[in-house]
């Protein structure tokens, strides 16, 4: 529970300051939502590279992350890593198989504990308990840039408070994926249990998880984000209202009876949506005309996607 | 005239000015760059004209008595909610709940209103320029709600009493409501209502009320 922001650059080259904007609109959220808080970033793709985060939570996670980085190794190349907050960043190319990648961390713990949160080409999940401040501070997002965005502050209400719980959500399986959600899911063990059935995995018992599992097993399927949005509308039971991102779209849909907030303002040269009118103005730092879609509505802005960097030729040596 | 620059104050400030300059006896004060905050202009008991230079958030111009209240920009849910007397008239468009509960006065949007508006008027009246959402006039109980744009999915759900006027097209109807004839100088009233706040229609006002309800045309307030 509390509130989304979502926000798409319809001009630039893809390097716009998505960091900076989530800043400014979760920063007007966030004394209503002290628990977590949380952006997924969509950044350039570079040479291809693979963004990795993994959920660092416990005691020795010095000697769990080293675990990490050598069992990833084996699979890709090791750019570079670094532990920042509770996450490990890993940087990786050569990938053959991104979901392989995601299996051989996650199969590392009997518990089920180790956990990444964000994979992807060009998704940067950037989320932490604590207040927006706190995530400045410690993950640096005014420096991001890129072409869209999606964030939340959380009020938690059914579920834990801790990094796995916070949003935005890592749309499992599909790479370059995420939602963010207010409100209640109330079919959400049903939901799961079908889910799991199919050999998804699940790591916490916040409602907005499934969502994006719906959502991905939908585009899985042969349906584009928006057929997967309508048809998430009559699978999602409870009154919510989401926001969901791919690298090539932003989306926005609002339950069956209209019952949580959603506002979007829309001009040539960005689309900004979220739970409160006050998130976008103060996120875009003017006065806006807003509107909010009535019940059932779902909304679908297709991203500018920026050429990816092509890694320099690697000439033999003399 | 008295100037308030919200930017920079909580919405506790900008209400305790506006509060100041009523009891200094202002009767025009201005708000710039209210930024979508909440609450703003709630339970004003003075006939005192109140605008808002930009969006505001939720409940703007609340359980007022006797304020004129102008938005020039977006309102948020439940604008003028709870209304005895007065106008808030919002220049952009709002969110859910415009005009709740209302029980006299006018909430007046020039643009869109979103789901449930008008829901549970007391009376009073509801004009909105545009289209109005889900469930729209639900559970009223008095009062008119009048749309000069089309009208979503179960119109009037659960309403026992009141009417709705709507000039564009109904989606659905709710449960219990059901088209009834409008008489000729019942329309002229409305038709003068909507002329009056400044407001079209292209299309000629279609009437609703409770299935079976005794059929007396009254004005709204």
């Amino acid at each position: 529970m509390y509130g989304v922001v979502g926000y798409l650059d319809r001009v630039g080259d893809g390097y716009a300051p998505i960091g900076d904007i989530a800043l400014k609109m979760l920063r007007s959220l966030s004394p209503y939502a002290p628990d977590s808080t949380g952006a997924a970033f969509f950044v350039p793709e570079t040479y291809g590279q693979v963004l990795v985060a993994v959920k660092m939570e416990g005691e020795d996670v010095r000697t769990l992350s080293g675990r990490v980085v050598r069992r990833v190794g084996r699979k890709a190349n090791v750019v570079k890593s670094r532990m920042v907050g509770h996450a490990l960043q890993i940087v990786l190319d050569r990938v053959e198989d991104i979901h392989g990648i995601v299996d051989i961390v996650e199969g590392m713990s009997e518990g089920g504990d180790v956990e990444c949160f964000s994979v992807g080409r060009r998704l940067s999940i950037v989320k932490d308990v604590g207040s927006i401040e706190h995530l400045e501070a410690e993950y640096n997002l005014s420096g991001i840039r890129g072409t869209h965005m999606i964030g939340q502050a959380r009020l938690a209400t059914e579920s834990r408070v801790d990094v796995s719980h916070s949003q935005p959500f890592w749309a499992r399986p599909r790479p370059d994926m995420a939602v963010a959600h207010t409100g209640q899911i109330t079919n959400y063990h049903k939901l799961r249990r079908r889910y799991e059935a199919q050999g998804q995995r699940f790591f916490t018992t916040n409602d907005a998880e499934v969502v994006g599992t719906c959502l991905a097993m939908e585009i899985e399927q042969g349906a584009s984000l928006e057929e997967a949005m309508r048809t998430s509308l009559h699978l999602l039971d409870g009154t919510y209202a989401y926001v969901a991102a791919t690298d090539k779209e932003l989306g926005a849909a609002k339950d069956m009876m209209g019952a949580r907030p959603l506002v979007i303002a829309e001009t040539n040269e960005f689309v900004a949506v979220s739970s409160e009118a006050a998130a976008i103005c103060e996120g875009m730092e003017q006065e806006l005309v807003t509107w909010e879609p009535d019940a059932k509505e779902v909304h679908v802005w297709p991203t500018r996607t920026p050429a990816p960097l092509e890694a320099p030729e690697r000439t033999a040596l003399p | 005239m008295f100037f308030i620059e919200a930017v920079d104050r909580s919405t506790r400030e900008v209400n305790q000015l506006i509060r100041h300059a009523i009891e200094q006896g202002e009767q025009d004060i201005h708000v710039y760059d209210p930024r979508g905050r909440h609450s703003l202009g709630v339970a004003l008991f003075e006939p005192v004209h109140l605008i808002f230079a930009g969006s505001v958030g939720y409940y703007c111009g609340a359980m007022g008595d006797g304020p004129t209240v102008e938005i020039h920009g977006s309102a948020g849910w439940s604008t003028g909610e709870g209304l005895q007397s007065g106008s808030v008239v919002v220049r952009g468009n709002a969110g859910n709940a415009t005009g709740a509960a209302i029980h006299g006065g006018l909430v007046c949007v020039h643009g869109n209103a979103a789901a449930r508006t008008g829901i549970g008027m007391v009376g009073g009246m509801v004009v909105i320029g545009g289209n109005v959402g889900f469930m729209s006039g639900f559970m009223m109980h008095d009062g008119a709600l009048i749309v000069c744009g089309n009208a979503s999915e179960r119109l009037g759900h659960g309403m026992n009493g009141g009417r709705i006027y709507v000039a564009g097209a109904v989606k659905q109807l709710g449960e219990g409501v059901a088209e009834s004839e409008l008489a000729s100088d019942e329309c002229a009233r409305i038709e003068g209502i909507v002329a009056t706040a400044g407001l079209s229609h292209a299309r000629p006002f279609r009437k609703f009320c409770v299935r079976g309800a005794a059929d007396e045309p009254r004005t709204g307030g």
